[in-house]
């Protein structure tokens, strides 16, 4: 190991494949993914853990992975955008398109990621249990509206059962 | 962030081993929502990072004899979603609730919040209030000390070097116990400019006794205002009771001035803050 930068080897599974890095040890989440598995989905905002786009979920939690060392995701399970393509995720895709739900976009892989864990955990969430959910979100474009429409919109369609 | 290296203990023993021979250089992790931040910035200097999530003692979280115990590897999501805290405890529901975001509460930790004692933070103004009790290791030992023991003004506290808080231990409540967390922030999420936490016994006719009425955010780091918890004591809960409290509050506030309120502003919201304190338990 060398003394200037330690290194950390991570195994996890992102997006249904098995991955194994040995990446330095300072490496957060977000430059595990997209510095080393180019997955560039996953958007740098502030890097203070303010914004939400570098949101991925781990372990179905949605984290921000600039506020996660890489080293804390050994073991875990992590899903990107790249693994949207279930039932549920191709619902959220469809409403936040239809509903123009996005603008530029940078903000909108995380929104989906949260918008998913929203729905996993309640699948008729009240206006008031968006916001609050998506709080921890940033957009710059759309003002929210339009967002919050294409949560309810999909959750309308999405039939847990 | 600089080079760092990345250190797992399983047990407690080991932590506090790797906290001693690494001394000043070493820096616990648990969920990180705060200490990434300032390690990113430069504003800690930390070689090693023991990350104590690994620990299985450290998930404890529930009920244990008459207190309510919280590990140091609980995230703030568990704690505010588990029965007893919500239905028992509704002060410390409330505080957590008012933290970042979901995903900080995803990963947070209470203990994280009180060990890294942030003025600003909602962690030790509750702990204060409710009278939590801080379990404390080192390769010494072990020994406890109380929430208001234990903050010693801005960013200090009496956590020594190579010591861990392993976990905290907030007294159950009797049933006619009653807490509440009031908070003023300018957007959801953001730390408070001011807030006030109340834990008190609330008698059928409205008649509190040992209520204590911590403030916290306006002041370098959380106090009890003893003058308002005197002026509480043994009342029933009028509005001139209620009137009074906002009042003295407002004029024995030690609160700080800085950039982003006066002090004289502050004062005004711990008055306020205290009156929805007491109406929010009437």
């Amino acid at each position: 190991m060398s003394q200037q930068n330690p290194t950390t080897t991570v195994t996890a599974t992102i997006n249904d494949s098995e991955i194994d890095a040995t990446v330095p040890s300072r490496y957060l989440l977000s430059d595990l993914l997209r510095r080393e598995l180019d997955i560039t989905s996953v958007k740098r905002g502030c890097e203070t853990g303010k914004c939400g786009a570098c949101t991925v979920l781990m372990d179905g939690d949605p984290v921000k992975s600039c506020s996660v060392l890489a080293a804390q995701a050994d073991g875990t399970g992590i899903e990107t955008i790249e693994g949207l393509d279930d039932e549920l995720g191709e619902i959220i895709k469809n409403a936040y398109s239809r509903n123009h739900g996005l603008q530029c976009g940078f903000c909108t892989s995380g929104f989906l990621l949260s918008t998913k864990s929203l729905l996993e955990d309640v699948s008729d969430p009240s206006r008031d249990e968006i916001r609050e959910r998506l709080q921890g979100n940033i957009c710059r474009c759309t003002g929210y509206t339009r967002i919050i429409e294409a949560v309810e919109d999909a959750a309308v369609r999405y039939d847990p059962e | 962030m600089k080079p760092i290296t990345y250190l797992e203990p399983e047990t407690v023993d080991e932590a506090c081993e790797q906290l001693d021979r690494h001394g000043h250089d070493a820096v616990v992790l648990a969920g990180g929502q705060s200490l990434l931040q300032i390690l990113k910035r430069r504003l800690v200097q930390a070689d090693y990072v023991v990350d104590i999530t690994a620990i299985d003692d450290l998930h404890e979280l529930g009920k244990s004899d008459e207190s309510f115990r919280i590990g140091a590897a609980v995230p703030y999501v568990d704690i505010v979603q588990h029965p007893v805290a919500r239905s028992q405890i509704p002060g410390l529901a409330e505080a957590i609730e008012t933290i970042g975001d979901h995903q900080i509460r995803c990963r947070g930790t209470f203990v994280g919040g009180i060990a890294h004692a942030d003025p600003q933070g909602d962690p030790p103004i509750i702990a204060t209030a409710l009278d939590a009790e801080f379990h404390i290791a080192s390769v010494d030992g072990t020994r406890t000390v109380s929430a208001s023991e234990f903050y010693a003004g801005l960013f200090e506290t009496d956590l020594n070097q190579g010591e861990l808080i392993t976990h905290v231990e907030v007294p159950l409540s009797e049933d006619n116990e009653i807490s509440t967390y009031q908070s003023f922030t300018r957007r959801m999420g953001d730390y408070a400019i001011a807030a006030v936490a109340l834990s008190t016994s609330l008698s059928n006719d409205e008649t509190m006794t040992d209520p204590r009425v911590v403030v916290g955010a306006a002041t370098h780091g959380p106090t009890r205002l003893s003058s308002v918890e005197d002026s509480l004591d043994d009342s029933v809960l009028t509005d001139d009771i209620i009137d009074e409290a906002a009042e003295t509050a407002r004029e024995n506030v030690d609160a700080t001035d800085d950039e982003v309120a006066t002090a004289a502003y502050k004062s005004h919201l711990v008055g306020e803050l205290t009156r929805d304190a007491l109406e929010s338990v009437r």
